[in-house]
């Protein structure tokens, strides 16, 4: 049977990664490497597993490139298909760009939240900034957002809008058609879908 | 019978419960749960059946536990005789009795002195034996060190350190004592049987396997291995038997 050239063997791949067999099952039980990217296959001597070439060779590159400032469960979290799990530490959500430093000072003013940060948190905290620019919140205002986003789920459906009404700045969560004063400013309307993606997209998931 | 102090429950006598919340449980009598269990720990002495799910923090079966839903036992020690329908995962695992899953194992530590058999993958960190285990599909560990006291058997083993020892104490290194403890007891069956075994350093005894992949390789006493491919190192040592070997 002629070699599929989409895929690799695994003594292909440790051998031109470098990793060891141990690394490679302890990132399979840490979910590091999806279980369903192993694919055994008949060989002659028994059975040989293989694994999607581009992809495999992909996440172990990045996983070699990161697994200096994260540990294993956190790593783990970043490649899950669900955000719920995420977690990464207050530095790096900063020190990747992902999330203002003035904003994450306001999330542990307002909400105290615990470290490592979870990506519902980290999401809330780069809306705030968004409005920040979009709209020019001040930090009472910002802080307010953090809490509706507490109370509310951000990484679920809806809207955020931000309205002013003669010069007092309030946020509710929405889904569906609001009806608010008209008198009241729509400042801003963020679709909180677009985001959790736009997130997991600059975080590379 | 049942009772209650700060949500602290006992069960006494026959008795039958819809499950919930609670601190600390212990099963003295026969009790049946209907619903899933939540807990700070778990101790069973006599004999308890849980329906739904079991989650507590510590878990100590010193009588008999069936559990029909997934489990999360925590520091988890079974004296006793366990079944786990679905999943098991725990921090800490040692099985001093009987403990027998349908699903996965997910635990940090396992240490096995009794018997565990596991349909699923078993997924450990440090994995010990020196009783007796049966894992069907894959059992990936960091660390596994196990002296077989009976036939051990697993689909595949992969890991950074795989050591299989010869169970045997010290009377069976006199000569003549050991051969005839092996003929009466049956010792020749305490063994480990794999198909593969994927490791860095792997040093092997009574086991046998029809491949055995890996960096350092040692192959000892009782043996029998189909193929070896290996990168750095094979060592073959006393009636090591070895089918063919490659390095690659």
């Amino acid at each position: 049977m002629p070699p599929d050239p989409e895929q690799i063997s695994k003594k292909e791949l440790l051998e031109l990664t470098g990793i060891s067999y141990g690394q490679l099952y302890r990132w399979k039980r840490k979910g590091l490497i999806p279980e369903a990217w192993f694919v055994k296959k008949a060989a002659f001597t028994g059975q040989e597993t293989f694994f999607p070439r581009a992809e495999v060779l992909e996440r172990v590159a990045r996983i070699q490139g990161m697994k200096d400032d994260l540990n294993l469960d956190e790593l783990a979290g970043l490649f899950s298909p669900s955000p719920a799990r995420l977690r990464l530490p207050v530095d790096q959500w900063a020190a990747r760009g992902l999330v203002s430093r003035t904003a994450l000072d306001l999330l542990a003013e307002t909400l105290a939240p615990a470290d490592p940060l979870a990506f519902h948190l980290a999401l809330s905290a780069r809306i705030v900034d968004l409005l920040m620019e979009q709209g020019g919140l001040t930090r009472e205002e910002g802080a307010g957002v953090l809490r509706t986003l507490a109370a509310g789920d951000p990484v679920g459906q809806g809207q955020l809008l931000f309205l002013r009404h003669k010069g007092v700045g309030f946020c509710l969560l929405a889904q569906g058609q609001v009806a608010p004063d008209p008198e009241a400013r729509l400042v801003a309307r963020i679709d909180l879908a677009a985001q959790v993606t736009e997130l997991k997209l600059k975080l590379g998931v | 019978m049942t009772s209650t102090l700060d949500n602290d429950m006992k069960f006494m006598g026959e008795s039958t419960h819809p499950g919930g919340h609670f601190r600390d449980i212990a099963v003295m009598g026969r009790t049946r749960v209907d619903g899933d269990v939540v807990c700070r720990s778990f101790s069973c002495m006599g004999e308890a059946q849980v329906r739904g799910s079991l989650q507590s923090g510590r878990t100590s079966i010193m009588g008999q536990t069936r559990v029909g839903g997934p489990v999360d036992a925590g520091d988890f020690s079974v004296m006793g005789r366990m079944d786990c329908a679905a999943a098991l995962r725990a921090r800490k695992l040692s099985c001093m009795g009987e403990l027998d899953v349908r699903g996965q194992v997910d635990a940090e530590t396992a240490r096995v002195f009794g018997k565990m058999t596991v349909q699923g993958d078993c997924n450990v960190d440090e994995f010990r034996s020196r009783g007796i285990f049966e894992v069907s599909g894959l059992l990936s560990v960091d660390h596994l060190l196990v002296r077989p006291h009976g036939p051990c058997r697993a689909g595949e083993i992969g890991g950074a350190r795989i050591e299989v020892r010869r169970a045997g104490g010290v009377l069976d290194r006199i000569p003549l004592v050991g051969w005839m403890r092996s003929c009466l007891f049956g010792g020749s069956r305490s063994r480990l049987e794999v198909e593969s075994i994927e490791g860095d350093d792997v040093s092997l005894e009574d086991t046998t396997a029809k491949v055995v992949r890996g960096a350092r390789i040692r192959i000892g006493r009782g043996c029998r291995v189909g193929v070896v491919e290996y990168r750095d190192s094979l060592r073959q040592e006393d009636d090591g038997e070895v089918g063919d070997s490659r390095r690659v």
